[in-house]
């Protein structure tokens, strides 16, 4: 196969546009750590740039099973075999957890969230799916499975919500992640620079909000109140976890890069998503629960 | 193939999203297909450990005196306290030590597979990281336990992988097995995740299980390394919830 030298650099240039509009978010996240008014300690602000610890440095050995790379064969060869070291940055593994933050009222905020979430999720890949942006047909049935598993995640955080007393109804994709890194990255896309290049930006836009989605429920994981909210939200938070792992390895990725889900890529407070309904302090967690209650009363 | 049409409805799903029995059906017919002897018996059916915090003893058969650690629908008696206070106390303790000994287990489980030389370099490599992962999780649920944390592997579980791993004859069975494990693995954090009352054990589990589950999902291409037939059962390997079904008992392979 031969490769014209201006179509490579075309393909570089837009590449790095879109690489370099993903990134934005992160920017404002350096720029935010780094202010001098900030209080971030130097321990966040070194994970940050990615200044490893010995410790780190010695797991950095990569995972490689290129013999076993799913899908693979759907994407554009890399020009070696090596597997890809794709320089993703490996936070300080941490059991440091802040007070417990838990509230009624954040519970209710964590689930409208994830829905929201979820339901960006759902419209990226849509928008993949109706502009062909996935030129393998085996890449196109696998985002329209994880579509669907977004909805059925929307679903089941539907019904908490409901049972907390709030209208999911009311909850769109969202508004926040849209703006900072769905449309941005959508834009360049849209750009173009060849299939290959599209689908590439499609598949890392879709593995970020994956990885967003997943490590969003892993911090909600230690703050919502109740077990059974916890266990509900990671039954989802583990599935987008795998979703990210199949398009890491798609491409050309670390497919499990932490030994600890970290939280750095979590949805932004910015992002969250309000009660919208009556909160009240022991909001009910389960089916049986509402039932319980509408008993007592 | 197109997998809408494998896909379960929204209403089942919620019915059974934690019951999950047609995925686990599935997995066997997997595993029955590709593991050898016995591989794919690490353990026997589980009870979910929600079932199992003290409360839920219901169990116990009329008559029968209840003895915590032995019968079922209650915990494994409190691990002993030696050495630096625990973080988390009561059940959550008992289930924090459990979750660390099959954490050490699982170190235990992929040293003994790479030292068996039937995996490929680059395989044994991916066991080698997994490994450490798994000592990570160890030393995280280690800092909750304080002076309670195990440094053994959970004793009755490792009984049973260390002939299988040492009996299997080629990669495709240590993949099964390490499929399996970290499947299970997986679904005891579920199981856990529903039982643990301290939010500090909570986030630490909740750091633990999407990794697991990660894991799995790297075996499951090693056992099917054609994406196309990886495809057929994506239902298998990616579920649309993660189920607490398959979940290590801790009643039938308690910490020591």
């Amino acid at each position: 196969m031969t490769f014209s030298n201006d179509h490579v650099r075309r393909e570089l240039r837009e590449g790095q546009q879109a690489h370099e509009a993903t990134l934005a978010p992160f920017d404002a996240a350096l720029d935010q750590a780094f202010d001098p008014a900030s209080t971030t300690d130097l321990a966040t602000k070194a994970e940050l740039v990615g200044a490893p610890s010995r410790r780190q440095l010695l797991k950095l050995g990569g995972l490689t099973i290129a013999s076993t790379a799913l899908l693979a064969a759907c994407v554009e060869p890399p020009s070696t075999d090596q597997v890809a070291i794709t320089g993703t940055l490996i936070p300080v593994p941490t059991t440091d957890v802040p007070p417990d933050p838990g509230s009624a009222e954040v519970d209710a905020t964590l689930v409208l969230t994830a829905i929201s979430i979820e339901r960006l999720a759902i419209a990226a890949y849509q928008a993949a799916l109706d502009n062909n942006w996935l030129e393998a047909p085996l890449l196109v049935q696998v985002a329209e499975y994880f579509r669907d598993q977004h909805e059925d995640h929307a679903g089941a955080l539907s019904s908490q919500a409901r049972r907390m007393g709030q209208n999911p109804d009311e909850v769109e994709a969202n508004p926040y992640l849209m703006t900072e890194v769905l449309d941005p990255a959508v834009q360049a896309i849209e750009a173009g620079g060849g299939a290959s290049v599209v689908q590439t930006a499609t598949l890392t836009l879709a593995k970020e909000l994956e990885v967003a989605a997943a490590q969003t429920y892993t911090k909600a994981g230690g703050i919502l109140t109740t077990p059974a909210l916890r266990q509900t939200i990671m039954s989802i938070g583990g599935i987008e976890a795998r979703h990210c792992t199949v398009l890491a390895v798609v491409l050309g990725e670390q497919p499990v890069p932490f030994g600890l889900e970290p939280t750095v890529l979590a949805a932004p407070p910015d992002s969250y998503i309000a009660p919208n309904g009556p909160v009240s302090e022991s909001s009910p967690t389960t089916e049986a629960d509402a039932e319980a209650e509408t008993e007592t009363e | 193939m197109a997998f809408r049409a494998l896909r379960r409805t929204s209403a089942e799903i919620d019915e059974q999203h934690l019951a999950e029995s047609g995925r686990s059906a599935s997995r066997r017919r997997f595993l029955t297909r590709a593991a050898a002897g016995g591989a794919v018996a690490v353990g026997a059916s589980a009870l979910p450990l929600s079932s199992l915090v003290p409360g839920a003893s219901a169990q116990t058969e009329e008559g029968t005196e209840p003895t915590a650690g032995t019968t079922p629908g209650t915990l494994p008696t409190a691990p002993e306290v030696t050495g630096d206070p625990p973080l988390v106390e009561g059940s959550d303790l008992t289930l924090v030590v459990f979750l660390q000994s099959i954490e050490l287990t699982a170190v235990d489980a992929y040293e003994t597979m790479v030292a068996t030389g039937k995996m490929a370099p680059a395989v044994a490599e991916t066991a080698r990281q997994f490994s450490l992962h798994h000592t990570e999780h160890a030393e995280a649920l280690a800092e909750l336990a304080g002076g309670a944390s195990v440094t053994d592997p959970n004793p009755g579980l490792t009984a049973e992988l260390t002939p299988l791993i040492e009996s299997g004859t080629n990669q495709d069975d240590m993949a099964t097995l390490a499929y399996n494990l970290e499947e299970r693995i997986t679904a005891t954090y579920a199981a856990a995740l529903g039982a643990l009352e301290s939010w500090q054990a909570a986030a630490v589990a909740s750091k633990i299980l999407p990794v697991d589950s990660q894991h799995a999902v790297v075996w499951s291409q090693v056992l099917e390394p054609d994406p196309t037939e990886w495809a057929t059962e994506i239902t298998t390997w990616i579920p649309n919830f993660q189920s607490a079904t398959d979940a290590i008992d801790i009643i039938q392979y308690p910490a020591s």
